[in-house]
């Protein structure tokens, strides 16, 4: 696919550009992931297309679970380049909507956002318990669609290009630690919001949350990596 | 009646669809494809929600033509074959392509510049000419949702043609 006339660069990452543009005429976004020239060309392209195959196999896994995912449209590995659907449309990131429930004065942002806060606890114990690990879970990787008067309201998950599968609780909890950090850094005052979403994860993963909610607590007192000492 | 679609413009490639009514002579159809004296893929229109699934189908074999990776024997069949969540040959040809009995058929063919290869197919079909307005009155839903097996869960988070083409897009590298 070329990625040249009439895209648009939204984003550039580590990893990836993202570019915005039209797909077989519908709104579409390219994620085209560059060539790391320090690394060996044959141990880089063979790096990329793991990583094609795992965000493109993660993004359909979770629809099929019910987790509302950009639908994929074309993978080309020889231009390194996923086609998805824009699903920019009516959507806000979460973290603005945040920002923007907090910065409006109510008086119960907690209230306001419990909901959310629910359906993302939710949507994590579905992951997690199909042993999908996101890998990078922060409030800007996660869409609310807005204008919809929902009882449960309407969160779609994107970016899972660090996403793998792995069913240990260790890395189910870095996971939820990655998250917390994101969550309460980004969002000041907002300890008891995240612990509505432990609270939902609990619930709706049933069997076994304890013992990734316990790792939580294990790499909150020693940070993401793993000591090597000893 | 026919209507003329591009594929991705790094491909220089462009479909034309036209749709079949009250085919009478499928079998003999079926039979013409099998010798491949008929060049071109015939598709159930049941098993089609929107011309975008074609699309994304075609496509997708005219990149796999282009690169040397089709996965069978010629282009017309790898449209069928991606259309098919399936990994297998026989059976994906065999649920999207034309059946001995079918009565509507949806013609896909490449590149018909001026018309000709449409013309010599359309004096093959004992059928009327339809419009491609009128494709979804031959949908079926329900048996859409079983082929492409789509689950209560999914049906609440996106578009069903969200779903059908993220299946096509990436059926090599999953199992449903």
């Amino acid at each position: 696919m070329d990625i040249a006339d009439n895209k648009q660069l939204v984003k550039q990452g580590a990893e990836a550009k993202i570019f915005k543009g039209s797909f077989l005429r519908k709104p579409a976004m390219f994620k085209e992931r560059f060539r790391k020239t320090y690394r060996h060309p044959i141990l880089d392209e063979s790096i990329t297309k793991e990583r094609m195959k795992a965000e493109a196999r993660s993004l359909v896994r979770c629809r099929m679970l019910g987790i509302h995912t950009p639908a994929v449209y074309s993978i080309d590995f020889s231009t390194r380049v996923i086609i998805m659907e824009d699903v920019s449309e009516d959507t806000q990131t979460m973290r603005m909507y945040i920002d923007n429930v907090q910065n409006s004065n109510k008086n119960d942002v907690l209230k306001e956002l419990k909901p959310l806060m629910e359906r993302v606890g939710q949507i994590i114990a579905t992951l997690h318990k199909n042993s999908i690990v996101h890998g990078d879970l922060t409030t800007s990787n996660m869409l609310v669609k807005l204008g919809r008067d929902r009882s449960t309201p309407e969160v779609i998950i994107i970016d899972f290009g660090l996403s793998y599968v792995d069913g240990s609780a260790e890395d189910k909890g870095v996971d939820l630690y990655v998250l917390e950090r994101a969550f309460l850094s980004t969002h000041p005052n907002t300890e008891e919001l995240f612990k509505t979403l432990l609270q939902s994860y609990r619930r709706n993963y049933g069997k076994g949350s304890s013992e990734v909610l316990n790792k939580l607590e294990e790499v909150r007192m020693r940070g993401r990596k793993r000591t090597m000492v000893g | 009646m026919s209507v003329t679609l591009e594929l991705d413009k790094s491909l220089k490639v462009k479909i034309t669809l036209t749709l079949f009514s009250d085919v009478t002579n499928s079998k003999e159809l079926r039979q013409k494809l099998v010798e491949g004296s008929l060049q071109c893929s015939i598709i159930k229109p049941s098993l089609v929600l929107d011309t975008f699934q074609l699309l994304v189908a075609a496509n997708k074999a005219v990149l796999s033509q282009q690169q040397g990776t089709l996965k069978t024997k010629g282009i017309y069949s790898e449209i069928l074959y991606n259309l098919s969540p399936s990994k297998n040959i026989t059976e994906s040809l065999k649920t999207f392509g034309i059946g001995e009995n079918d009565t509507s058929i949806l013609v896909l063919v490449l590149n018909d510049i001026d018309g000709t290869k449409v013309n010599s197919i359309s004096s093959v079909v004992k059928g009327k000419l339809a419009s491609l307005d009128t494709l979804n009155m031959h949908t079926n839903e329900q048996e859409i949702k079983k082929v492409y097996k789509i689950k209560e869960a999914e049906q609440n988070c996106g578009s069903l043609l969200g779903s059908l083409v993220s299946r096509i897009a990436v059926k090599e590298i999953i199992s449903i």
